[in-house]
């Protein structure tokens, strides 16, 4: 990474005009800036990942493959209190309880994090009770 | 006016765009900019506006260590620079006062010994989920809650409601992990989930982008499969409603509604 880019990121997380530059035209704005191909490339790339190794001068991983399109969910609860027009509503719970529960995966629970990033978490539970008595 | 000792603020998701004026302002101001965050564009930009006071408290963490042994270093540090004179700004990423224990920890102590303290409103995880998900938490309610204080803490879903789950990746660990959580609580999770829930239900496992021109994470998975969706420490787990809300023709009637 040039250190242009870290450089250029903070300008926009600080600076509304180049901002507003980078919005309108992020082609030119990148040109503009001095940033190298590579760079230029890299931010407009959309990989999350790899952004943030470079930033973080980590060993860059593989390229993320396009990403599909979010899938959105469909509350419809509010407007069709009684289900959507022509849709049966998913089955709630019955009044004896819960579903029956069907076999777990063998496989253990858990779960890597993506490699480049380390949130540092600021909750755990039960610190301190909120309760006022 | 603006004379506190202590002022804590978020730096917002993604740092591009979601910094405020005013937590630009402060973070120059202060004497001393404590952080705790790992977005790189937040950590440079608070080096760069407070170049002789920038401190990260990044370091307190430590892998296996118990978070809130962690937490209790950081809101020691920040008090003690308070006690000393100094005018602190904490930042943390998001919003600094949604599941965030140091901050309003912090907070709340130097009040109690008689410092003038703030915190700043932030953009939250659940603020972009809104966003990105197009949810309104006026439509059907929502109860948020976090993972493993749903779990051991006996929370009772509405399951006519939105509900969202934060830090379903970290589910029953009180550690700090740099690389894998294990989230031993998730069979009691999907257990105390299918007392509300079908199996079937769609359920969606979402991620903010930390950068301008990335997309979120929104995978949608139906709830049994929800052990293998991948989520990681950043997921948020929301469920949609899965049944019209009650209503109470009664009470609707009385105030007018038809």
């Amino acid at each position: 990474m040039t250190r242009e880019l870290k450089d250029y990121m903070v300008e926009l997380a600080s600076n509304v005009d180049r901002l507003a530059a980078f919005m309108k035209d992020a082609p030119a704005a990148l040109r503009d800036a001095g940033l190298s191909e590579a760079d230029q490339a890299l931010l407009q790339s959309g990989d999350q990942s790899r952004i943030y190794a470079t930033l973080r001068n980590l060993p860059l991983p593989p390229a993320a493959s396009p990403s599909p399109a979010p899938q959105l969910p469909t509350v419809v609860a509010a407007q069709y209190p009684y289900g959507v027009p022509g849709q049966s509503a998913a089955a709630a719970p019955s009044a004896q309880g819960a579903y029956a529960m069907p076999q777990w995966p063998a496989a253990g629970y858990g779960y890597a994090q993506p490699s480049y990033y380390a949130p540092p978490l600021y909750y755990v539970v039960c610190p301190y009770s909120p309760y006022q008595r | 006016m603006f004379d506190e000792r202590l002022i804590v603020v978020g730096t917002g998701i993604r740092t591009i765009g979601q910094l405020t004026l005013e937590t630009i302002a402060w973070l120059k101001r202060a004497d001393k900019a404590l952080y705790i965050v790992s977005d790189p564009i937040a950590e440079e930009l608070i080096k760069t506006l407070n170049p002789a006071g920038a401190e990260s408290l990044h370091p307190f963490y430590a892998d296996n260590k118990p978070r809130l042994q962690t937490y209790n270093e950081m809101i020691e540090r920040t008090l003690s620079y308070v006690r000393d004179g100094q005018r602190v700004c904490l930042a943390a990423y998001g919003h600094p006062g949604v599941f965030a224990y140091p901050t309003h920890e912090s907070v709340r102590r130097a009040r109690a010994e008689g410092f003038k303290a703030r915190m700043l409103p932030g953009i939250s995880a659940e603020d972009c989920l809104f966003a990105d998900l197009n949810i309104d938490p006026a439509m059907a309610g929502c109860q948020t809650y976090e993972a493993t204080d749903f779990l051991i803490n006996g929370r009772v879903i509405d399951n006519t409601s939105n509900v969202i789950l934060w830090q379903i990746g970290v589910l029953g660990d009180a550690t700090f992990k740099s690389t894998h959580y294990d989230i031993k609580g998730m069979p009691q999770l999907l257990t105390k989930l299918y007392q509300s829930y079908n199996p079937a239900h769609d359920v969606y496992i979402y991620e903010a982008p930390l950068f301008p021109g990335v997309e979120p994470v929104v995978r949608k998975v139906p709830l049994w499969m929800l052990p293998q969706a991948g989520a990681s420490a950043i997921s948020t787990l929301y469920i949609p409603p899965a049944a019209p809300p009650r209503s109470d023709p009664g009470i609707a009637a009385a105030m007018g509604f038809r």
